[in-house]
């Protein structure tokens, strides 16, 4: 398991904004994979719409890192599904992510302000 | 027995990571496929409609699938597999096969007669007991599987897992004995230094002694966890393999 650093960069915005729609996914309770991508799609209005050929990487290099746990259920006739949840590592990273998401984010506008003023 | 079996079966021909991961990872995309699939037929959509709108959203680009290949398959993976790889090759077998039997009858034929117990360290009592719990828990695991049958195990984790950490530890304890009796030994060398040659002698057998319980426990383990391990991958082999078979 590596520690991971999430201070958000301009460099990796785009795996950071993705981890971070994953793992706040999660904050709201465990999912299978398919519904996450629901989850984040409807509540960004459609903003965010996550592939699921995206989303299987992120998925699985997160619990590699123990940022997040899938487990596999025995779901009846449905046979078995994958359900991921947040770790406590996990909770912990998204707070150090939202932490540096707003950083970011004001700094940007800042900028912008600036540049109109 | 997933209606997108061709789907599967294409992503699977261009998914470069090994047996057990490709297995565990064409299930969970086929179960997700399938759930998705319901979801958008309770919410009205016709069959057809619902089957596109899974294809589209279950796009495995080949830049998606070389990401989970490089999650999976690390250079530490593939140089462990092209090990663990030989080992599927009849003659490494054959030798797995006569170093067991080597093991078994050099060290058991001494535990069996008490020989090694007597002249080993005190530690070898729990090398035992640990041996005997990693028996017990792989004969426990590998009941399970056999009940589980075909394609039906979990694709998670096979549960073998445990089996190794009892072979190091054994590896572990007995080498702990070996320091342990060494201190001692030390110590009454140096309250009669006349008999130091005695002692450093006595130190080795029983050194030995431990080694051999420490290490043929671990190899005894060792073997079944690769026995195990290779039945178990064999299922969610077949598992997936039913999987892209059937189509509906």
């Amino acid at each position: 398991m590596t520690e991971r650093d999430p201070a958000v960069e301009p460099q990796s915005l785009t795996k950071h904004f993705n981890e971070a729609l994953i793992l706040s996914s999660l904050e709201r309770g465990p999912k299978h994979g398919y519904q996450l991508a629901l989850d984040i799609e409807e509540g960004s209005g459609g903003r965010f719409g996550f592939k699921h050929g995206t989303l299987y990487p992120i998925l699985h290099k997160l619990e590699g890192d123990g940022l997040i746990a899938g487990e596999w259920t025995d779901e009846g006739q449905r046979g078995k599904r994958k359900r991921y949840r947040l770790t406590q590592p996990g909770v912990r990273y998204l707070e150090a992510l939202r932490v540096s998401w707003g950083t970011l984010l004001e700094r940007f506008t800042h900028l912008m302000e600036e540049e109109r003023s | 027995m997933s209606r997108f079996a061709e789907a599967l079966a294409e992503a699977s021909s261009r998914l470069t990571v090994p047996e057990p991961v490709r297995s565990r990872i064409l299930l969970e995309v086929a179960a997700d496929m399938d759930d998705l699939y319901r979801t958008y037929l309770e919410r009205g959509h016709a069959e057809e409609e619902a089957r596109e709108g899974v294809l589209e959203h279950f796009d495995l680009s080949q830049e998606a699938l070389r990401e989970l290949a490089a999650v999976h398959d690390t250079p530490l993976d593939r140089s462990l597999r092209s090990l663990s790889g030989q080992a599927r090759a009849p003659w490494a077998r054959t030798l797995l096969a006569l170093l067991g039997l080597f093991v078994a009858l050099g060290s058991g034929g001494l535990l069996l007669r008490g020989e090694l117990l007597s002249h080993a360290s005190p530690l070898a009592w729990a090398l035992l007991a640990l041996l005997a719990a990693g028996v017990g828990g792989g004969a426990w695991r590998g009941w399970s599987l056999r009940s589980a049958g075909a394609g039906t195990l979990p694709p998670g984790r096979s549960g073998t897992g445990f089996l190794l950490g009892l072979a190091a530890l054994q590896v572990l304890l007995g080498l702990a004995g070996v320091w342990v009796e060494l201190y001692r030994s030390g110590l009454a060398i140096r309250s009669a230094p006349g008999q130091a040659m005695l002692h450093l002698v006595g130190w080795l057998h029983l050194a030995s002694a431990t080694l051999v319980v420490s290490l043929s426990g671990a190899l005894v383990l060792g073997f079944l966890w690769f026995f195990l391990e290779t039945h178990a991958q064999r299922l969610q082999a077949a598992a997936a393999t039913r999987l892209l078979e059937t189509t509906p």
